[in-house]
């Protein structure tokens, strides 16, 4: 970790509070529940959680890629280099996107365009937002290319998208997001439909990408192991909120929350004797979160207050936070607690 | 020639429920408005392998190595270009129309999407009772108790019985394929992915749940995954599938402790959390490098040597029910045994 520059510790971007909803007629669905993150230059967040969690609408929100039934609740603040762009205009939003924040989906395939030339799709941007010329936003294009580690770049940019692998194509994706070189890298689960030794490589291009860039990165996985490996920080959420955040070495050794110790239990390992221990029962309805905390179902350790009241969240040592009732420290904590 | 690979026979083992000769499996590629044929791929190259009674093997590789069309073939869906597969001893070529059914009952097979393989305008009850209804397992009347039965089995309530797949969770929907293949009182089940496309602590669920089940059925289980820690829990054994062919096979905790194929090795270095760390070989690794002649792998390997292109390497033994298709086998386990020391060496200086 440095610590150098002063600016490398700066906010590139910031949600306090933020909600999502989903309003359909069979009822209101709160997707997002109260999101606060904060992201720093130079540094990556890893937001974990599983399907139904709300990561990926986190993002999606950020990105003001949501429209009808789907609406940022009043109240909500996205914050960008210091600017509220939550309440910009759909023109306004388009002008930020893929200049200041840039995102990069799950399935390259469907996310590429199959009629243009992947070197046409990574100068779209530089023409649209740097206003370049045609030949320079292609000599850029191929320059790009280059960076993340496509060979023979200048004769892979007049190839379309359906010529290339998977790991091809994500590695186009990275080129277009990081053209117009933003502050803000929004990456949804980009690794998941790739192979594991296609993932390690494109896990390695965006780290080395991260440092030469400064780039922020939001990267949204299901799976701890590639946060342990690319990420700084992790916030774990479950059922809309963050139940957990810190540094990644912390909270991946030393997991607080009931659910983050048994997402880490429930994942076979390479090297350890230790049977998987599942967690039972599955996550509570989004159209009717139950009022205390929403783990409490599935929780061993759960107690009446839990049932009753969504835990605030507490500060542990080593910068962790956790939301969970075990941590206040105001109440005299049950025996036979967390310490294993 | 055929080596078959299966464990050291002079110990007592419980006798072969499937096993795959020199199966090779040829794709035709066709080109042009008039699909005039241009000649084949062969997306599986001599495969040789035996399942035990009680087993579990795993086949491990990435997309495109083969490892589902082999568990196609294993289970009747597929036939191979050339080769044999063998249920109880016999051929399936063999076979006539009545053994052929008996063998489809008893080798069954789980699929990665329930989406996609549960019929969706079926209720739960039609589609778990389709199969024992066909081959007339049990009298009507019984039906709906069988039925009742295996969903209480895999965890499912039986007030799920008229319901719709859309109805359930990944994870559910997959218990409920699972139900489907095991109400067929199969010997063998062959499960493509069954967990991979779930949540992580659905997988858990998933996974133990196969496991409880084979102690108290008494199931052989084929598991194909890309997934090695997954692999590793539940396999006795693990077969490595490379590009159609098998590269390596071994008892699933020696196979990860001492990977002796550079393609396993380096598998095992991507996986997150690994300890440790190879350089991924060249970004070009998506160039089909399947030849004739010589190792498929050594365009992507860092042992490679002039013998590698001359000549395709056998699977050869290195070690009790171990055995490995490379040259330098010895070398390569040699070398990731040094990368294993040196990791320990560090951590013990760190702590």
């Amino acid at each position: 970790m440095q610590t150098t520059a002063s600016f490398e510790q700066e906010t590139v971007l910031e949600c306090c509070n933020l909600r999502t909803y989903i309003h359909t007629r069979r009822g209101l669905v709160r997707a997002v529940d109260g999101v606060d993150l904060k992201l720093k230059a130079g540094r990556a967040l890893g937001l974990v959680g599983e399907s139904g969690s709300g990561k990926s609408l986190t993002a999606f929100s950020i990105m003001g890629l949501i429209d009808e039934p789907v609406r940022i609740e009043e109240g909500s603040v996205i914050r960008l280099e210091g600017r509220d762009i939550g309440n910009l205009s759909r023109k306004q939003l388009a002008g930020l996107r893929g200049s200041r924040i840039a995102m990069v989906f799950q399935e390259p395939m469907t996310a590429l365009n199959p009629v243009h030339t992947v070197g046409w799709q990574v100068g779209e941007p530089l023409i649209l937002h740097l206003g370049m010329t045609k030949a320079q936003a292609k000599k850029r294009a191929i320059e790009l290319l280059d960076l993340v580690g496509i060979k023979d770049a200048a004769r892979r940019a007049d190839d379309y998208p359906h010529q290339l692998s998977g790991g091809m194509r994500q590695r186009v994706m990275i080129a277009i997001a990081l053209a117009c070189d933003p502050a803000v890298l929004l990456a949804d689960e980009p690794t998941t439909a790739l192979d594991v030794t296609v993932q390690s490589q494109i896990l390695t291009i965006l780290a080395e990408l991260r440092k030469r860039l400064r780039v922020a990165i939001l990267l949204i996985t299901h799976d701890l192991g590639v946060v342990e490996e690319t990420c700084d920080d992790v916030a774990v959420m479950y059922a809309g909120r963050i139940v957990e955040r810190g540094p990644v070495p912390e909270v991946l050794q030393r997991p607080r929350h009931p659910y983050t110790r048994a997402l880490l239990a429930s994942m076979p390992t390479l090297d350890t004797e230790a049977t998987l221990r599942p967690i039972p029962g599955s996550v509570p309805d989004a159209r009717s979160w139950p009022k205390g905390c929403r783990f409490a179902s599935r929780c061993e350790f759960v107690t009446g207050r839990c049932l009753d009241e969504y835990p605030p969240t507490f500060a542990g040592d080593a910068g962790a936070e956790v939301a969970c009732w075990l941590y206040d420290e105001a109440q005299p904590r049950s025996q036979g607690g967390l310490q294993r | 020639m055929t080596l078959v690979l299966e464990p050291n026979p002079t110990h007592d083992h419980p006798p072969v429920v499937l096993r795959a000769n020199n199966v090779c499996l040829d794709y035709p590629v066709e080109t042009g408005a008039f699909r005039r044929k241009a000649g084949f791929v062969r997306v599986l190259d001599s495969i040789d392998l035996v399942l035990r009674r009680g087993e579990t093997l795993a086949l491990l590789g990435e997309s495109g190595s083969g490892k589902s069309t082999l568990g196609r073939i294993l289970v009747g869906l597929l036939s191979p270009t050339s080769g044999v597969v063998e249920f109880h001893d016999r051929s399936l070529t063999d076979f006539g129309r009545r053994e052929r059914r008996a063998y489809h009952r008893k080798v069954q097979m789980v699929f990665q999407d329930m989406a996609d393989s549960l019929d969706p305008r079926m209720t739960i009850r039609d589609i778990v009772a389709e199969g024992p209804s066909a081959h007339r397992l049990v009298p009507r009347g019984d039906l709906n108790r069988l039925v009742r039965r295996y969903l209480d089995l895999v965890g499912i309530p039986g007030s799920a019985l008229g319901k719709y797949p859309h109805e359930f969770s990944g994870g559910q929907r997959q218990r409920i394929g699972i139900a489907r293949a095991l109400i067929m009182q199969p010997e063998v089940v062959v499960a493509d992915e069954p967990i991979s496309a779930l949540d992580v602590s659905i997988q858990a669920q998933i996974l133990t749940l196969f496991e409880d089940l084979r102690k108290e059925l008494n199931l052989t289980y084929i598991f194909i995954t890309h997934n090695l820690a997954a692999a590793r829990y539940i396999a006795d054994r693990i077969a490595v599938l490379y590009q159609g062919g098998l590269v390596e096979v071994g008892e699933a905790k020696r196979l990860i402790a001492a990977p002796s194929h550079p393609f396993t090795q380096s598998l095992l270095s991507a996986a997150p959390g690994a300890k440790i760390r190879l350089s991924q070989t060249a970004p070009n690794v998506d160039a089909d490098s399947r030849t004739e002649i010589g190792c498929r792998y050594r365009t992507r390997c860092g042992y490679a040597e002039a013998i590698c292109a001359q000549v395709t390497p056998e699977n050869r033994s290195i070690a009790d029910n171990h055995f490995v298709a490379c040259h330098r086998a010895n070398d390569v386990a040699t070398a990731w045994k040094i990368h294993q020391d040196t990791v320990l060496m560090h951590e013990g200086r760190r702590s």
